[in-house]
């Protein structure tokens, strides 16, 4: 059992519904305890949901809408800049919402849809249909996006180091796909299985980018969150070149993503060291499926995102590390593409410039 | 004198701060009202308001807004000298 379970527990910070039970009107007082109530089921849920094997998920399905027919199932709520969940149900006209970023949150959640049904027969993130549940306007000014075990939320940003959350599809697709590992290998979030967490969605979310924009793998910048960071010279991670997303920001100083295993980060396993440097290590990976995706040239989808998607459902396992993963993308390359094939050969190359 | 160290560790990416500095203030108080402003975080999601702080071997993962007057005071004084942290 990984020990991360024990801290599953908060999605929203407490004081705020504290305060709003204590201080607010007498409506207010019973929205907040109607919404504490909420969080704690909530969080219940994914105490629960977060202990059951990948196949007790699927079992499970947490669905708040099935479809019968295999059809993406995306809603769309604000939060108005308060910190409820799922919020107001937002209206649209045919496909269209009012709401800039209420569109961006569709758009990218069809995409996605999309991308697993259309190339997988993924049918949503638990592939059991489930509803693709988007919240944006998070918080005021909050610097963040996620998926919480459940559905997306999205903040709207500080406006001085982050734009909207909404902004970038490939964030949108690496949140989403987080939901998609936790159905799958579920791999558990420190040291290596952590990084390769975060790498398999930023993998899945850059071929999201780069299908919904047509770009092969020469045409994509590989970058992840190219918009929501503020500066045209600043993105938040490159998976072509871990280390150089962004260089003297005023803030943030230089990326510190290494690209290599001879640069691999020792990190502590806790919040203050990023349970190991998972946001940090992803970097190895990320390169080795660059330049594998690279050298079997095309969209990237069509090859690397076969063999990696086949590992993810098929081979990789909660505490899988990154040999592991070099061996399961190995392995599925051989099944799907023959194991003489230039595509296994450019699996073990990637693995090979990233030193794993 | 009380040393106190504080961490921002962001989500969605790979980037720390920590700012560090010795207040003149009772270590006993500083340490409860961390303890009474603590919070659990959930390492996937972490929440982009909590802040970790180190008094010496003590450790607390606090939300600022829960803290008491004088200790807030202290930890948004270190909140807006967060330096980034190049780890090793």
């Amino acid at each position: 059992m990984c020990n991360r379970l024990n801290h599953l527990h908060c999605i929203l910070p407490p004081y705020i519904a504290d305060k709003l039970v204590d201080k607010g009107s007498e409506k207010n007082k019973q929205e907040a305890l109607e919404n504490k109530l909420m969080n704690h089921r909530l969080r219940s849920d994914r105490l629960f949901l977060a202990a059951l094997s990948p196949h007790q998920q699927k079992m499970m399905a947490v669905s708040p809408k099935v479809a019968k027919k295999p059809k993406p199932i995306i809603e769309v709520y604000s939060c108005n800049n308060l910190r409820s969940l799922p919020g107001t149900k937002m209206s649209k006209t045919g496909t269209k919402f009012r709401d800039g970023d209420a569109q961006n949150v569709y758009d990218g959640g069809l995409q996605t849809w999309k991308f697993y049904y259309d190339l997988f027969k993924r049918n949503s993130i638990d592939d059991q249909g489930m509803a693709m549940i988007h919240s944006v306007h998070y918080g005021k000014r909050y610097n963040n996006a996620m998926w919480n075990g459940r559905q997306m939320l999205y903040g709207d940003g500080d406006k001085k180091v982050f734009d909207s959350f909404t902004k970038d599809i490939d964030i949108i697709g690496h949140e989403l796909t987080h939901g998609v590992t936790q159905f799958t290998a579920n791999l558990n979030y420190e040291f290596q299985s952590g990084a390769l967490n975060e790498s398999v969605s930023d993998i899945f979310g850059i071929m999201i980018k780069q299908r919904a924009m047509k770009l092969d793998v020469k045409k994509s910048d590989w970058l992840i969150g190219g918009n929501v960071m503020l500066g045209d010279q600043y993105a938040l991670r490159s998976m072509k070149a871990p280390g150089t997303a962004f260089k003297n920001h005023p803030q943030w100083g230089d990326d510190p993503q290494p690209a290599t295993m001879d640069g691999y980060l020792k990190m502590q396993n806790t919040e203050e060291d990023d349970w190991g440097g998972v946001h940090f290590n992803s970097g190895i990976p990320n390169f080795a499926f660059y330049v594998m995706a690279y050298n079997m040239g095309g969209f990237s989808w069509e090859k690397a995102g076969q063999i990696w998607y086949a590992a993810l459902t098929k081979e990789l396992t909660p505490s899988s590390d990154f040999a592991a993963a070099k061996t399961a993308t190995i392995k599925q390359a051989g099944i799907i593409f023959g194991k003489a094939s230039l595509e296994v050969k450019a699996v073990k190359a990637g693995w090979k410039a990233a030193k794993v | 004198m009380t040393h106190i160290k504080l961490t921002k560790t962001e989500g969605l990416f790979a980037m720390i701060r920590s700012a560090e500095k010795t207040v003149d203030a009772e270590k006993q108080q500083v340490l409860a009202d961390l303890k009474a402003a603590s919070v659990e975080t959930d390492p996937q999601h972490r929440d982009a308001e909590s802040y970790v702080v180190h008094v010496d071997d003590d450790r607390y993962v606090i939300d600022p807004g829960k803290l008491k007057k004088d200790t807030k005071k202290i930890i948004n004084g270190l909140v807006k000298e967060l330096k980034p942290v190049q780890p090793k």
